[in-house]
């Protein structure tokens, strides 16, 4: 058996009674009076102030209060029991169930159907007032349907009359090198 | 080994009657039979609350707050149980659970500083009551051997102060006391030491 060569501190001693001695504190206590004691007066102690607290307490909660106490409890079990549970609102951090991940391709395949006929319609629809616009912004511009034809003619006949006229020997060069649309056919 | 004494523990059966009951409040839980459970945790209630009191107030130091850390410890175990391990020890899980609610309490009690008052002036009341004759009650109190030490308990940090409470006051097995704490059981040896020695004038007595 080992020996504490010397007196065990307090601790040490504490310790021995809160949990359990080891073996060099065993073995000086076996063989010194003075230290068993000082434990003796240490465990005396300690057991004082354990009976003084639960004394205190016991004075503090005499035997209605904890049937009060015990009363109160039950009660407030009960109130929570018959409490209406509201499913508290499902946050995006819980993790969902698989199931709602994974649809039906044929119900994608539908709204995908329904998105395209909704667009193009959409679409038609934007386009057909810019359409009708268009039209009468130009008649009026130009004054009317006959005017938009003479105008037209008049272009053309600006056309004939530069391809009708002599070209010039400076352009001649560049005129050679132009392809003619009937010769590459 | 002889002549070496040791600190008094609480009587084994206790405990196991309160896992009894707590593993038949969780199956009458389960099977859904609501008053069932009630009744029989009313009566686990009763095993296990004068030390839950006993234990609050020593935290506490006030009759009030530790009435209603004791009752919502009671209330929280209930609403968990389904997830006690009924191969585990009642005493161990609920203590744990109460330990937590003091000190929570204490917490906000140091947020709000001058809300509490302890129920030392009560104590004092009780000893100058006039009495022909002194109760062991009386004479336990009037030693002011826990006073002193509980103050002094009191200035010790966190775990230091766990591991003393637990320990001595509530009789807990060091093993026990580790396995409330979430601590390794040397580690609480290490804690137990450091507050013992801390304590050591007023436990001497100096």
């Amino acid at each position: 058996m080992r020996f504490l060569r010397r007196h065990p501190d307090t601790a040490e001693l504490g310790l021995s009674l809160l949990d359990r001695a080891d073996a060099a504190t065993t073995g000086h206590l076996a063989s010194c009076a003075v230290c068993r004691r000082r434990q003796a007066r240490l465990a005396s102690r300690l057991a004082s102030s354990r009976a003084g607290a639960q004394a205190a307490a016991d004075a503090a909660f005499p035997p209605e209060a904890l049937e009060r106490q015990r009363s109160a409890i039950l009660q407030r079990i009960a109130r929570a029991g018959s409490a209406r549970v509201i499913a508290f609102p499902r946050t995006s951090a819980e993790p969902t169930a698989p199931h709602a991940t994974v649809r039906d391709p044929r119900w994608i395949l539908a709204a995908a159907a329904a998105g395209l006929i909704l667009g193009v319609a959409v679409g038609q629809l934007e386009r057909r007032p810019a359409a009708t616009n268009a039209a009468p912004v130009a008649v009026a511009k130009s004054g009317g349907a006959t005017q938009a034809v003479l105008r037209d003619d008049t272009l053309l006949s600006d056309v004939d009359e530069a391809l009708s006229r002599d070209v010039r020997p400076e352009f001649g060069a560049l005129d050679g090198l132009t392809p003619i649309v009937y010769e590459t056919r | 080994m002889t002549g070496v004494p040791t600190a008094p523990r609480r009587q084994p059966g206790a405990t196991d009657t309160a896992t009894a009951l707590a593993a038949e409040v969780k199956a009458c839980l389960e099977a859904g039979d609501r008053d069932g459970a009630a009744d029989r945790f009313g009566d686990l209630v009763a095993a296990v609350q004068r030390r839950a009191v006993r234990l609050a107030y020593y935290y506490l130091a006030n009759a009030a707050d530790a009435d209603d850390a004791v009752q919502d410890a009671f209330v929280k175990v209930y609403a968990h149980m389904t997830s006690y391990r009924t191969d585990q020890p009642f005493e161990a899980w609920f203590t744990r659970i109460l330990v937590n609610t003091c000190l929570d309490r204490l917490k906000g009690r140091k947020r709000q500083p001058g809300a509490h008052t302890s129920d030392e002036a009560a104590d004092t009341a009780l000893l100058m009551a006039p009495s022909p004759e002194p109760s062991p009650e009386r004479r336990l109190l009037a030693d002011s051997t826990w006073r002193t030490v509980a103050e002094a308990v009191r200035s010790l940090p966190d775990r230091q102060r766990e591991a003393f409470v637990l320990c001595h006051v509530h009789e807990t097995s060091p093993a026990e006391a580790a396995e409330v704490l979430g601590l390794n059981p040397a580690t609480l040896r290490v804690h137990l030491f450091r507050a013992v020695r801390k304590l050591r004038a007023v436990l001497e007595g100096s």
